[in-house]
């Protein structure tokens, strides 16, 4: 219901637009990118406002600037619907900067070879799955693919970086290394069936192979 | 005036949307789970 509300929307706000600015044969075009953009402020305000609530405003906000980065250059796990993919972001972009949050008297007390030890395992687990075009949108070419690549490994050693440079008392160093590890994991194949799994899950009506992450 | 202004908005959140969808087609995924149909002219 709501993935057709926003679809619906965005197609309205397109073809609206379209028509204003007599750019007919783009309508499609503009439907997309008012689709997309319909939906990035909706989840935004939601997380935010979720977060503002729950006080995790700092956490949240790291997480998504380095998930999002990571995110846009290496792919990752889908969700089939709009509303799947709202609900299940919300949820663990929330848990995950409220866990940290929680423990951080405690982990900021490891030696810096934890943290070092999870940027470790996030660039490896790039190496190894980094990237992943979603289905409806796959790479043009294997140049493309390689260059990627290159982007996700040299967006993550540089983050990597930084995070251990702030080193281990700091919050935004635990929330770094955490993030660019729970974007790490969504390439995985353990990680595209626990998203699978939260789509299954928040899907009303069970259909057979329905869900696309 | 008013109605050049009303244009010039247009355009601009025309110019928005494109980019918007630009960006999008040209990389492998949004900021976050899901993955709106793309145009297929693209």
């Amino acid at each position: 219901m709501s993935e057709i509300s926003i679809h619906k929307s965005g197609q309205a706000v397109g073809s609206y637009v379209a028509k204003k600015v007599s750019r007919f044969e783009q309508a499609e075009y503009l439907a997309f990118g008012a689709e997309i953009l319909l939906g990035s402020i909706l989840k935004l305000s939601v997380l935010f406002f979720i977060a503002a609530m729950m006080d995790i405003v700092l956490e949240v906000t790291v997480l998504l600037i380095v998930t999002g980065l990571i995110r846009t250059l290496s792919g990752g796990a889908h969700c089939s619907a709009y509303y799947r993919c709202l609900v299940t972001s919300v949820l663990m972009l929330t848990a995950l900067g409220y866990t940290i949050k929680t423990i951080h008297p405690i982990i900021r007390l490891l030696p810096i070879s934890f943290l070092i030890g999870i940027t470790a395992l996030s660039i490896y687990l790039y190496w190894c799955y980094a990237p992943q075009a979603p289905l409806n949108k796959p790479f043009k070419n294997r140049t493309k693919e390689l260059a990627f690549r290159w982007y996700t490994l040299f967006t993550v050693l540089a983050l990597s970086i930084i995070s251990i440079s702030l080193g281990t008392s700091s919050l935004i160093a635990w929330t770094m290394a955490f993030a660019l590890l729970w974007q790490a994991f969504t390439l995985t194949p353990v990680g595209h069936s626990f998203i699978r799994l939260w789509d299954i899950l928040l899907t009303p009506k069970k259909k057979g192979g329905e869900a696309e992450c | 005036m008013l109605k050049l202004i009303t244009k010039s908005m247009f355009q601009g959140l025309a110019a928005v949307l494109t980019v918007v969808a630009m960006t999008n087609i040209g990389t492998t995924s949004m900021f976050m789970m899901y993955q709106p149909e793309p145009p297929k002219k693209s």
